[in-house]
């Protein structure tokens, strides 16, 4: 059946090097590509630091603490752009026509993760309406203004993922 | 702006395109960037750099030796780059199974002794001589 997919009729009927939505526009593809793939490996970041600060914290923090909610809700936002900037770089990395079998494989699989991503914000978009009274009566008990500036080295790591995203990207256009 | 001939290197006489070499290499040194060395333990440079450097050359070397396109090279990167130290152990395995295989052919060939082929009947321009008569 997969030999006569309607997808594997478009695919070797394209025979473009970019999909076939791009129309041609090599920059959008390359800008496109750039940022799609350093946000499926930044949300990943963020969603393992997520997870992790839960895992480690479950002894100290109880599970319906407002730090405890404000992880989770961070948890699955980071999630869900994870799955869909993740099918969406699948899916621009994986066009080629050398191999019409793998670019028909990376287009389904992007019809079905992306559904799972939108699952993703539907938790945390209940998680913030269900939690929200609770949780702004708790914040305001000790509203002091937060130091962020001197935690600015945190985001070199960030910042080293965007460079090799766009010497990745750049490599992808100018060279393939 | 976009390449339309894909730029291939030649390295030692090897051909390496560069588009997926480059992006296996970045992709292996990424993984390496935000899972492995995401530690809390205190910094080992140089052991860091030195399996970094060792991932990034067999991903590469892997990518040329199958002539990938961009996603698997990309997923050969992230792959080699997550392995990291335990390339070494993978590589021991593999040798070791090698060796072993290959002691094994050497004793039993040095102990036991073959049967001699017939010169005759093991020829199959021979048989189809015979037949012929």
């Amino acid at each position: 059946m997969s030999d006569h997919g309607i997808a594997m009729k478009v695919v070797t009927a394209v025979r473009s090097t970019t999909p076939p939505s791009f129309d041609g526009d090599i920059p959008l593809y390359a800008f496109s590509l750039f940022l799609m793939t350093a946000m499926f490996f930044l949300s990943l970041m963020m969603m393992g630091r997520q997870a992790g600060r839960i895992w480690e914290q479950r002894n100290y923090d109880h599970q319906l603490d407002p730090v405890s909610l404000h992880r989770l809700v961070t948890m699955f936002a980071a999630a869900g752009v994870m799955l869909s900037c993740g099918a969406e770089a699948l899916l621009l990395w994986g066009w080629t026509p050398k191999d019409a079998e793998l670019t028909r494989r990376v287009i389904m699989a992007k019809r079905w993760i992306e559904p799972f991503a939108i699952l993703c914000a539907l938790v945390w978009m209940s998680i913030v309406m269900l939690a929200e009274p609770g949780l702004e009566h708790q914040l305001r008990k000790a509203p002091l203004p937060v130091d962020m500036w001197s935690r600015w080295p945190m985001l070199i790591r960030s910042l080293g993922v965007l460079a090799l995203s766009l010497i990745m990207a750049l490599a992808a256009v100018l060279l393939r | 702006m976009a390449a339309t001939v894909p730029v291939v290197w030649d390295f030692l006489g090897y051909r390496f395109e560069a588009g997926p070499c480059i992006v296996t290499i970045c992709a292996t040194l990424m993984t390496r960037l935000i899972v492995s060395l995401n530690t809390n333990t205190r910094p080992r440079w140089l052991l860091d750099t030195c399996i970094t450097c060792l991932s990034m050359l067999v991903a590469a070397l892997w990518t040329q030796s199958k002539d990938l396109t961009l996603l698997p090279a990309a997923i050969t990167g992230i792959g080699f780059g997550a392995l990291g130290i335990g390339i070494i152990g993978f590589a021991k395995g593999q040798m070791a199974a090698a060796l072993k295989v290959g002691v094994k052919t050497f004793l039993s060939s040095a102990t036991a002794e073959l049967p001699k082929p017939d010169p005759i009947d093991s020829d199959p321009d021979a048989d189809l001589l015979r037949r012929l008569d």
